[in-house]
């Protein structure tokens, strides 16, 4: 049970600042639900609703995958999560990266006790072309997965 | 939907029923309340399945009324009371699953709204990290049910009680042709008593037609109810006197969907019998545990949690293996259909003994034999998924099944664990049936 389903496209980058506000797009739908750490939760994103944030504290430091899943072939909404550390105003991204699972994940090295927004979306919010406004639509799964990750293997200089 | 009520009257076109189930509620409920939550029906094993069985024999605490009832339904059923597999488990053809939590029980509804929300929160709720709600209670209907007599059953020296479990799923319909095609009458309409819930339809007339097919949802309600040795001793001959005069002494196979519920259909004498005796053995008295099964991860997730009342106390069930106050388990299978990716595949991972642990690959099929031996591991001793998906486990080839004595869609869902527990219960009651009925003297 150790296979990754999907390519991952993980970008990161530093803010000034960062949390659920009103960006270019849209308005942000604060779930107000609290994510445990393998435990998976439904939704149904709407053009409505704008994008969504759920909220994670991490009770111990460590990797979290955190995934999100929307039907695959699913046109109308293409899997993308924005993961905003509010402690240490960081945010790390992915959009999916094979649109046959329609998965993307983004993992962050957690502290715990750090306040983190899991924001999910459509990809389409990044990339709406002439000004359109977000139009995704359809069911998702979202999740903070503890996971282990492998650490490199250390070698010794050459003399 | 009162199922209980509206069979009773059709009962009265039938005298031959009518005798019958009589005999059935009276040898079911006619002698005793049945035990209720606080009540002591628990019994102490004394060390293996025969001083059970001894116990089972023991002399009824209400002598008489029993075999009164039955000698006045059906005298010859007193030659040869011996029950079958599906006797003690019925699995209910979908098509005739039409008793709800509603149902008027003993004391109260079958599964009462108020004690539903105290062990699963309001309609709608969200469990534990957004996990889906427990399955609405207008959508829910029996699908099975199961008399235990000696639960949790199993490991030599633990006390165990008499049970009556009643698994209830959501039962919807879908279309199996295009919506053009179907044709306005064969459309059933919610009732008013039966709203729609989220992405499903609940139904309150389970006749399907042509264009829809029945199928029940990924989730499950089971609700259990404390019974006394006699009670079930009482439920169980009721249910060979029903089966009877329905069928005579026609063996009925091993488990499956009841051959007599398929055979009749919901209006069947065995289904109305069936379900006036569940009424007259369940209600709120005697309930004393609600489980549930929900699904989420888009179908790759499964969540498992149930509560223990007592009074008016709801306490989550302690889950074998994880760390105390734990409310709930899941299992995650990951998005690969036939691969098991999810990583981590059980939330919170429980502890596990080497031999049990069905993550070792190695030892995955010796694992999955132990847990599904009802003689080694009961619910007070495994944890709810290992116990559920050891069969999927053992079989990641397959679509993940989770349901033990249910349905899986359309699809009947009997789990290798349930036919050896119903062997093993099938003993001890013909056991305990035996000794309460000796051989007939020779005038």
């Amino acid at each position: 049970m150790t296979a990754r389903l999907a390519v991952v496209i993980v970008c990161v980058a530093r803010l000034a600042s960062a949390g659920p506000a009103q960006d270019a797009i849209d308005n942000p739908t604060d779930t107000q639900l609290t994510l445990v750490a393998g435990l998976w939760h439904d939704d149904d994103l709407t053009p409505a609703t704008g994008w969504h944030v759920y909220h994670f504290t991490p009770e111990a430091d460590g990797p979290i995958a955190f995934q999100m899943r929307a039907a695959p072939g699913n046109r109308d909404l293409w899997s993308y999560l924005r993961i905003v550390d509010r402690s240490a105003h960081d945010q790390g991204w992915a959009g999916v990266g094979d649109r046959k699972t329609n998965l993307c994940e983004v993992i962050v090295e957690v502290v715990r006790g750090h306040h983190y927004d899991v924001i999910t979306t459509s990809q389409q919010s990044a990339v709406l072309p002439r000004g359109k406004r977000q139009t995704a639509r359809g069911r998702y799964t979202v999740a903070a997965l503890p996971v282990h990750l492998a650490e490199p293997a250390t070698t010794s200089a050459a003399p | 939907m009162q199922a209980c009520e509206h069979d009773s009257a059709r009962l009265s076109r039938n005298v031959k029923r009518l005798v019958i189930l009589t005999a059935v509620v009276t040898a079911a409920c006619g002698s005793a309340e049945p035990a209720g939550r606080s009540a002591s029906a628990t019994f102490a094993r004394a060390g293996d399945r025969s001083s059970l069985a001894d116990q089972l024999a023991g002399a009824p605490r209400a002598p008489g009324q029993l075999a009164a009832a039955h000698l006045r339904a059906a005298p010859q059923a007193l030659a040869a009371p011996q029950a079958q597999d599906n006797d003690l488990a019925v699995l209910v053809p979908l098509e005739a699953a039409a008793l709800t939590p509603q149902a008027p029980g003993v004391g109260g509804p079958l599964v009462p709204a108020d004690l539903y929300a105290r062990a699963f929160g309001p309609p709608g709720a969200l469990q534990r990290g957004g996990t889906p709600a427990a399955p609405a209670l207008a959508g829910l209907r029996m699908v099975a049910l199961r008399r235990d007599p000696c639960a949790p059953a199993a490991t030599a020296g633990e006390p165990c009680t008499p049970q009556l479990r009643l698994v209830f799923q959501t039962v919807t319909t879908v279309a199996v042709q295009p919506i053009a095609a179907v044709q306005p009458t064969a459309i059933v309409q919610p009732t008013a008593a039966v709203q729609p819930i989220a992405a499903v339809q609940p139904i309150a007339i389970v006749q399907p037609t042509a264009a829809v097919q029945l199928i029940a949802a990924d989730d499950a309600v089971h609700a259990f109810y404390a019974l006394d040795r006699d009670q079930l001793l009482g439920a169980v001959r009721a249910i060979i006197a029903l089966r009877r005069g329905e069928a005579g002494d026609r063996e009925l196979g091993a488990l499956a969907p009841h051959p007599l519920l398929v055979e009749q259909g919901r209006g069947g004498g065995f289904a109305t019998g069936l379900e006036a005796l569940v009424c007259s053995l369940a209600g709120p008295r005697n309930l004393i545990r609600l489980t549930e099964i929900t699904s989420s991860g888009m179908g790759t997730a499964w969540n498992f949690a149930g509560v223990d009342l007592a009074g008016d106390a709801a306490t989550p069930v302690a889950i074998p293996g994880l760390p105390a106050g734990a409310p709930m388990i899941s299992f995650f299978a990951g998005f690969s259909p036939g691969e098991l990716t999810g990583e981590p595949a059980v939330t919170p991972a429980p502890r596990l003994a080497a031999d049990d642990d069905l993550q070792r690959i190695a030892t995955r099929d010796r694992a999955a034999a132990r847990i599904e031996d009802p003689a080694i591991h009961t619910s007070a001793s495994i944890d709810c998924v290992s116990c559920h998906l050891a069969r999927s486990l053992c079989d990641p080839t397959r679509p993940v099944g989770v349901h033990m004595f249910a349905y899986q869609g359309a699809t009947p869902s009997i789990q290798p664990r349930t036919r050896r527990e119903t062997a093993a219960s099938l003993a001890l009651v013909n056991a305990g049936l035996a000794a309460r009925y000796p051989p007939r003297r020779r005038p």
